[in-house]
């Protein structure tokens, strides 16, 4: 995942806009924030960042985790 | 509250994706590394508080066996409840399911994803099991699976007819000391830190069931407690977590000891192998202030001084690994993980040998010679381990630590449900990142003054001269404050991978 790591804080409202080379399922632990993905689209995944502390991105396609959310508290 | 709009762009390639070197085992970690101006408070917090206790507690010559105790075992339904067959057999018949179900999981389980086996040893285990001998007190001589099975094996012989006990009884090098257990332990910590297959279920099965040939055939050879005390690691690990807990086993009649070379008689504390021979008469359950078993007189092994540093270094190695620093290391110079396992220990040795003959320059040396003074003062350095090991592992743990409770109700990960539980998803977000820092910080300074306070008592009791204490213990500050900074300095690390 490029970049590896995000960093926001505490009480923002995050957007990522997603691209991909494959089909998958984003999945930001802790948050139950999920989204699907294809390959030529741009998907966006959209919460509010108020847990803090680290958390696995990860593709519940292939259960691989593919970078971090770092959430600083205020 | 001002609420700011984040919005990033995030490109993902699979196919340039590699699986990324999982720490301590297996699992994330959750925590934020704590921030530079909190490790800088927290280091002068360090600084500063080492000499409070010296201040304070510098004046007179104690004996570290005199604390205050109360005996559990003097209120009548409380000594019933805790030596009822029923709750002592059924915890050990619990330990030795749940030592098969790990086993079971790890060779037949799925391999990846749901089982039992990883988050049983690795999160419930060693972490959980850590902390609650450190805290509350060490049930591992009652829970040994190893243990129980031997004792199994050796009814189930006489039943049979088998006259003689299955211990050989060879006698047990003198000389070996604890070292047996210095090197199972090391290999260990290596296991854990460093071999990439730690957390595949399959290896968590073969790894323990070698672990129990040698224990086995240990207990068989030299007898059982022999092997207990000298080589089976955990019970030499846990017996050392032991010591810092709130509470103690001690046995009154010093008859009990004869022969036994892990206590002296009358002053038996925490020596399970005498407990378990003791009469229930003869035997207490105490509480007492929380690390006072680390300033104990004991008849030092050798080896003894060489385990506590291997805990240490083991500790830090954990958290090490995790440093940029560390990723430099391994980039310019020939050191490699598993070199690093063996020689941050050796490194770690050197250094506390050398304070140690520091601290003898300056307070004398008494009529202990620098063996004793080596083995007694490893002891007081275990609070700031414990320590750390809490404040780098506790968020893991209550996180991390709700998988077991999906993960018995389907232990093979073949879908059962047995126990309703199997769709139990963890609660993040159970502590803020920022009351994170302040504990981690807050119990690395808690521990690091409980270590100088310990330090200091020892030497009151190796030196029994007040003055020379104190000029003994300058060096020692030196090293605590060194341990207690880098503990910290590891928590304020940016983690990589």
């Amino acid at each position: 995942m490029s970049p590896d790591e995000i960093s926001v804080d505490e009480g923002d409202t995050v957007t990522l806009r997603v691209s991909t080379d494959k089909p998958m399922e984003l999945h930001v632990h802790g948050y139950d924030a999920e989204q699907e993905v294809e390959p030529g689209q741009e998907a966006k995944l959209h919460f509010k960042a108020d847990l803090t502390g680290r958390f696995e991105i990860e593709d519940h396609e292939s259960e691989k985790e593919i970078g971090l959310l770092q959430v600083r508290p205020r | 509250m001002r609420r700011m709009l984040m919005a990033a762009s995030v490109f993902i390639l699979m196919l340039a994706y590699a699986s990324p070197a999982l720490a301590h085992g297996f699992g994330p970690t959750y925590d934020i590394p704590i921030p530079l101006w909190l490790y800088l408070y927290g280091a002068a917090a360090a600084v500063v508080l080492a000499f409070i206790p010296l201040a304070l507690f510098s004046r007179k010559e104690r004996d570290t066996y005199q604390y205050p105790r109360f005996d559990l075992f003097g209120i009548p339904w409380l000594r019933k409840l805790l030596n009822s067959r029923l709750l002592i057999g059924g915890l050990r018949v619990l330990s030795v399911v749940l030592f098969l179900v790990v086993v079971i999981a790890g060779l037949v389980g799925l391999q990846s994803g749901f089982n039992f086996a990883p988050t049983f040893v690795w999160v419930t285990w060693w972490v959980g099991f850590s902390f609650f001998t450190a805290l509350v007190g060490n049930l591992w001589p009652l829970l040994n699976p190893w243990s129980v099975l031997f004792d199994w094996a050796e009814g189930l012989a006489r039943r049979v007819g088998f006259r003689d006990e299955l211990e050989l009884g060879e006698p047990y090098p003198e000389g070996f000391g604890i070292w047996p257990a210095v090197g199972l332990y090391l290999v260990f910590v290596w296991t854990e830190n460093v071999f990439s297959g730690s957390y595949v279920p399959r290896n968590i099965a073969l790894f323990a069931l070698g672990y129990t040939l040698i224990t086995l055939y240990g207990m068989a050879f030299f007898g059982k407690e022999t092997w207990l005390r000298h080589g089976e690691a955990f019970s030499v690990f846990f017996g050392l977590l032991g010591r810092f807990a709130p509470t103690e086993v001690r046995v009154k009649d010093p008859g009990v000891c004869q022969g036994c070379d892990g206590c002296e008689p009358g002053r038996c504390v925490n020596c399970y192998g005498c407990f378990r021979r003791a009469a229930p008469e003869a035997r207490e359950l105490n509480l007492r202030p929380p690390a006072v078993g680390l300033g104990l007189p004991e008849r030092a092994l050798p080896g003894g001084a060489a385990f506590v540093i291997v805990v240490l270094a083991g500790v830090t190695f954990d958290g090490l690994l995790e440093t940029p620093l560390w990723l430099e290391i391994l980039r310019l110079t020939p050191i490699t993980q598993t070199l690093g396992v063996m020689l941050l220990p050796l490194l770690f040795l050197g250094i506390y040998l050398g304070f140690v003959q520091l601290s003898r320059v300056l307070g004398g040396g008494g009529e202990a010679g620098f063996g004793q003074f080596a083995a007694a003062y490893a002891f007081s350095l275990v609070p700031i381990a414990i320590a750390y090991q809490m404040a780098h592992y506790y968020t893991y743990l209550l996180i991390q630590g709700q998988m077991i409770i999906s993960l018995i109700s389907d232990p093979l990960g073949w879908g059962w449900n047995l126990f309703g539980t199997a769709g139990f998803e963890p609660r993040y977000g159970i502590v803020g990142a920022g009351f994170v820092w302040y504990s981690q910080v807050a119990l690395i300074v808690i521990g690091h003054v409980i270590a100088v306070y310990l330090a200091h008592s020892i030497s009151l009791r190796l030196l029994r001269d007040p003055g020379r204490a104190f000029r003994s213990q300058l060096p020692m500050l030196v090293l605590m404050v060194l341990y207690t900074i880098t503990s910290l300095w590891i928590l304020a690390q940016p983690i990589v991978k």
